[in-house]
């Protein structure tokens, strides 16, 4: 199922419907503070637009868009920036996801609004980086035709 | 919220869960499932539930359908006979576990009730300070990532090693279908491996 | 108030046409008619209902994204419905025929 979709039509709605994808995915990760979504939704957002380029596109293509080791990496990355930010909070002086003592612009408040970001952005990163690397593994399970 | 469409939806989704066990084809199993995460998304929405309504329709109905039938796709279709034996223990104890559930319910507090345990000490905190404490508007995503962010994170390992433990089976699979050993295991049945070619082979056609 | 006439006509039509894509699919004898019953019907309905609660909304915050997602509605619903009687025409279901059992 990785490879061009056998008609036009799906090819030109897929490919013009994806960037839009993914900027909903985007803003659904960083608008959690004010709406709901947040990591998780627009991580699965994200991972869902790849999957339409992989599905309608042709292979070397996809594979630019998004290349087959970056889903490992995202997942890596989003794992250690949340992580990251954690182990930071007690290298300040202050207690394990203590955002306040990070060394942050701002206030306490504006300071746990940053990082509340960077961690959501942690979660959407590792979750759209696990759901590709499930789906091209499972696509690459299909018999060669 | 509104208590008839409330039942409205709880009636569909026990038939939807109902159809797709009765229903005979893979496939039409995951149709059925997301269906049911669709009405599942709604029940949350109507709860007030918003964020967890979100994340059910986009994870639930959208992409793990996908995955599913992708995973369908890709396997063999191999027919088992129904265990006759095994639905004699099978559904006393889903009965009883059922019972016990109702049973249990009933001393449950009403939702939306103010004084339930939920929503008193704690919680009342975080919904009081949670602007001043974080200049976050939306209580859920403070909780979940400020005030729980150690649950969050413990969360976010789950998945992560949910795919790592996906991937390595998954692996496996693909190193035996690469390389398949003549050993004292018969590969996948002739028969059903020559329907999937001719299958794609007719999927693939040039337009 | 005529506004608001207007708005609920288009909501009713709208609605009428979820309905008849819904005894579309009941009644239709085979799988591609009911595949156009759903593509025809429904997205005509879908973009009725969205013009309904665009006129009824009138201009606020939210109406934008009202009519991205009545666009995207419009874009994917017949795409959608599309690929699926094409695989199925693929894999060599035959379509019904006067006469065949339905």
């Amino acid at each position: 199922m990785i490879g061009p979709h056998s008609s036009p039509n799906m090819r030109v709605i897929g490919i013009l419907v994806v960037p839009f994808v993914l900027m909903f995915g985007v803003y659904v990760i960083a608008h959690g503070h004010y709406g709901p979504g947040g990591g998780f939704a627009g991580g699965v957002i994200v991972a869902v637009a790849v999957i339409i380029v992989r599905m309608i596109a042709p292979r070397n293509l996809s594979e630019r868009f998004f290349p087959p080791g970056l889903p490992l990496w995202l997942m890596v990355g989003g794992m250690g920036l949340f992580v990251g930010i954690g182990v930071l909070a007690v290298a300040w002086g202050g207690d394990v996801l203590d955002y306040a003592s990070l060394p942050l612009p701002g206030d306490d408040s504006r300071r746990r609004y940053l990082s509340i970001l960077l961690v959501e952005f942690g979660v959407g990163a590792a979750v759209s980086g696990s759901m590709v690397f499930i789906f091209d593994l499972l696509a690459s399970l299909e018999r060669d035709s | 919220m509104i208590w008839e469409f409330d039942l409205l939806l709880f009636a569909l989704l026990i038939a939807s869960a109902v159809v797709a066990i009765r229903v005979r084809q893979l496939v039409a199993t995951v149709a059925v499932l997301s269906i049911y995460s669709l009405l599942a998304a709604l029940l949350f929405a109507n709860m007030g539930a918003v964020d967890v309504a979100f994340v059910e329709a986009v994870l639930g109905s959208a992409l793990s359908g996908v995955l599913m039938l992708i995973a369908v796709l890709v396997t063999d279709n191999v027919q088992t006979k129904r265990s006759r034996k095994a639905e004699w223990v099978a559904i006393p104890a889903v009965l009883a576990m059922v019972g016990l559930m109702l049973w249990a319910s009933a001393d449950l507090p009403d939702r939306g009730i103010p004084n339930s345990p939920a929503a008193e000490g704690v919680a009342t905190e975080y919904v009081e300070n949670s602007l001043a404490d974080t200049d976050t508007p939306n209580v859920v995503t403070s909780i979940l990532a400020d005030y729980r962010s150690f649950d969050t994170l413990g969360e976010s390992t789950v998945v992560f090693t949910a795919a790592l433990a996906v991937a390595l089976v998954l692996r496996q699979g693909l190193v035996r279908r690469r390389r398949p050993d003549p050993g004292p295991n018969p590969g996948p049945d002739p028969d059903t491996d020559r329907n999937h070619n001719s299958d794609h082979d007719s999927d693939r056609a040039a337009p | 108030m005529i506004v608001d006439i207007i708005a609920g006509v288009l909501i009713v039509a709208g609605v009428g046409f979820l309905g008849i894509g819904v005894l579309g699919v009941l009644r239709f004898p085979d799988y591609y008619s009911r595949t156009h019953a759903v593509a025809k019907a429904e997205t005509l309905g879908m973009l009725l209902v969205f013009g309904g609660l665009l006129i009824h909304l009138r201009l606020q915050a939210g109406t934008a994204q009202l009519v991205l997602i009545a666009v995207f509605a419009f874009l994917v619903n017949p795409t959608a419905t599309h690929a699926l009687a094409r695989v199925a025409l693929r894999r060599g279901l035959a379509p019904w025929k006067r006469g065949d059992p339905t």
